[in-house]
């Protein structure tokens, strides 16, 4: 996408934002203190301004090309690791922090492993992967649990099972 | 003050104490000295761990990981030429000349003592300063509180290099999400869109979380970033750079002032401070003007006194008005807030053994950086070299899994996936997210103190304008947003009347 069109979905985006923002304040009730300008001040002056900058952005959009923030290649690998954190969200609402920790470690550092160490074999990669997800898995777990007693998710399939 | 300071040694000198300090400064100087990896990271991790620690020790430890980290982005600097951190991007200039000429030790002996020659007094004058304007900032009514953040926003803005809308654009975006949740002047729900999850907005730590650490790693990895191998460089032990210092003496003095003035003013920090610093002294050299940029001690000196003089310089405004210049003193009033402890002009009176803890802690701090550096000189090599297989994953938990207790339920990693994507969609659009952040913290406090602004004056929006504090800010703020357009559009003209002539 060239700077210029690209600048005017951004005029386009915040102007949308702008028009849900300002449809939902309009929607609020508004009681007010003597001499107080109510709840809806504030998010009626952020959708003046964003709305304001996307006009602007589209009148006078940037012509100058800039550096490619991702390549098409970059941008996978980006979404790969996204999948990943996404994947983090389920299994810990799944299966708890107890495996989750422990897979998402092993697949992060699998993944990065091909940067850091390229000629490593496959069996060694997945090896040393392993004994680090397990043993930094342990860490985690020993802090946030024992050493910190939080609650975290124990993980809502096993309960469903457990019914 | 004296009673205050020999309590709070009492309480850092425990084990406990010294060991989070110490543990504090190891990991600052490690994330600091990483490329692409900040303290900023390491502290954003583990600010919703500090839920469940004594408030001192946390604030100890957050203070120790910020002198840490400030100090040791001159390591991946001198060594490798890859500034560890954004502060220490000047001293790549004349540091790892020496470097590439095989003396590594004389910049890295400077650095560390510049280092600390520029945090020590910076948080002297921050101790000095920040009661004296604390007892100014308690006579302040809503309306001068309101065009200090007004101002603050401002200069940060004009930061947006050749972009102003874009930047005015994320404190529009902002102001939008902080609007969802509590009306901070009667409590009333406000967009929340009927979620009971929304009931209490965005916390600023998810978007932190997600904007810096989940953004960072997932960009490292989409650009391939290696590990640097910084393992064939060979660093003896330190060297006392006395010689140096000496020869030095007045732009040490001058980079000190440069980088503490500005590490007090909101926003610029200490990248600006050090290039500020640089280009001022060598601009001041003219004896060795050649040498500049091929190896001239005085471009080690400059930038790595100047970055460590903001830190003192920062906490002025944080813990005298309640305002943080950066979002590393959003964190540190993230952790007084998690633990009760109300911030602005009356900290100085309600909680004096808080903020002069913080000082005797940062002093501590800096003591132990310095050791650390000195003593473990010769395996700075092996600090930068840290493989990233390692590294990321466990930071990636962590933030996950503190993003889940910061909330204390998922909706706390929802929002952390989303300001990640957030992050994502700004930098590829080209929206600036450091006037994003900045509004975010200031939101709340901006929006309370009109209103209340409106709500106590006689005379309407015009009390703003004519109590003299409250207008200076406000003259201040708009002269900074109209230099920052007006001033581009005459250097584009001129260089298209100049392009013109050419041809």
């Amino acid at each position: 996408m060239n700077a210029k069109t690209k600048d005017r979905l951004l005029g386009i985006i915040l102007l949308l934002i702008s028009l849900f923002f300002f449809y939902f304040t309009m929607q609020q009730e508004s009681p007010r203190f003597e001499g107080d300008p109510g709840p809806k001040m504030f998010p009626l002056v952020g959708c003046v301004i964003t709305a304001v900058c996307g006009v602007l952005t589209i009148v006078h959009p940037e012509k100058k090309e800039g550096k490619t923030y991702l390549t098409r290649e970059e941008f996978i690998r980006a979404a790969k690791l996204f999948g990943l954190y996404a994947a983090f969200l389920l299994l810990i609402w799944g299966v708890g922090f107890m495996i989750t920790a422990p897979v998402l470690l092993f697949a992060i550092s699998y993944l990065f492993s091909f940067e850091s160490r390229p000629d490593d074999p496959t069996g060694k990669r997945i090896l040393r992967s392993a004994i680090y997800a397990i043993i930094v898995g342990a860490a985690l777990y020993l802090l946030y649990v024992t050493a910190l007693q939080t609650q975290l998710p124990k993980g809502a399939l096993w309960q469903l099972f457990k019914k | 003050m004296w009673q205050y300071i020999l309590e709070s040694l009492q309480e850092l000198a425990s084990v406990t104490g010294v060991l989070y300090i110490l543990l504090g400064s190891i990991v600052g100087l490690l994330f600091g000295s990483l490329p692409g990896l900040a303290g900023g990271t390491v502290m954003v991790m583990l600010l919703p761990i500090t839920y469940k620690m004594n408030p001192v020790l946390a604030l100890a430890l957050f203070i120790s990981i910020h002198i840490g980290s400030t100090s040791g982005g001159c390591i991946g600097s001198i060594l490798l030429g890859i500034p560890g951190t954004s502060s220490s991007m000047a001293t790549v200039w004349d540091g790892y000349e020496f470097t590439k000429q095989g003396d590594p030790v004389r910049p890295l002996s400077v650095a560390v003592v510049c280092n600390f020659i520029g945090t020590l007094p910076s948080i002297l004058i921050a101790m000095a300063a920040a009661k004296f304007l604390a007892d100014w900032g308690v006579k302040l009514g809503p309306w001068e509180y309101a065009a200090m953040c007004f101002c603050a926003v401002a200069m940060v803005v004009g930061l947006s290099e050749g972009n102003l809308v874009k930047g005015i654009a994320g404190v529009g975006l902002a102001i939008l999400l902080c609007s969802i949740g509590p009306d901070p002047i009667s409590g009333r729900m406000r967009l929340t869109f009927g979620s009971m999850y929304l009931y209490d907005g965005f916390n600023i730590i998810n978007i932190m979380l997600g904007m810096f650490a989940a953004k960072i790693i997932l960009l490292e990895y989409a650009r391939r970033s290696k590990t640097s191998d910084a393992s064939k460089i060979k660093v003896r032990g330190f060297k006392w750079p006395g010689k140096d210092i000496a020869d030095n003496f007045g732009n040490l003095v001058r980079s000190f002032l440069t980088g503490a003035f500005i590490g007090f003013l909101p926003g610029l920090g200490a990248p600006t401070s050090t290039v500020i610093a640089y280009s001022n002294e060598r601009n001041l050299d003219r004896k060795h003007k050649e040498l500049w940029g091929h190896g001239h001690i005085g471009g080690v000196i400059a930038p790595e006194v100047a970055n460590n003089a903001g830190i003192g310089g920062a906490m002025i405004p944080m813990l005298a008005l309640g305002i943080p210049g950066d979002a590393i003193m959003v964190q540190f009033l993230a952790v007084m807030s998690i633990h009760g402890v109300q911030s602005g002009p009356m900290l100085m009176t309600t909680n004096p053994e808080m903020v002069y803890m913080l000082y005797t802690a940062a002093i501590i701090a800096a003591i132990f950086v310095l050791a650390v550096e000195v003593g473990g000189m010769p395996l700075f090599p092996k600090f930068i070299s840290m493989p990233y297989h390692f590294l990321y994953p466990a930071i990636i938990v962590i933030s996950f899994v503190g993003a889940y207790m910061t909330a204390g339920n998922l909706m706390g990693v929802i929002v952390t996936l989303c300001a990640c994507l957030l992050g994502l969609g700004m930098d590829y659009f080209g929206v600036p997210t450091t006037p994003f952040i900045m509004m975010f913290i200031l939101s709340s406090l901006l929006e309370k103190n009109i209103r209340q602004g409106l709500n106590y004056s006689f005379n309407g929006v015009s009390d703003f304008f004519t109590r003299p504090v409250s207008l200076a800010f406000i003259v201040v703020g708009v002269v900074v947003l109209v230099l920052h357009t007006v001033l581009p559009a005459i250097k584009a003209s001129k260089a298209k009347k100049a392009a013109a002539q050419e041809e």
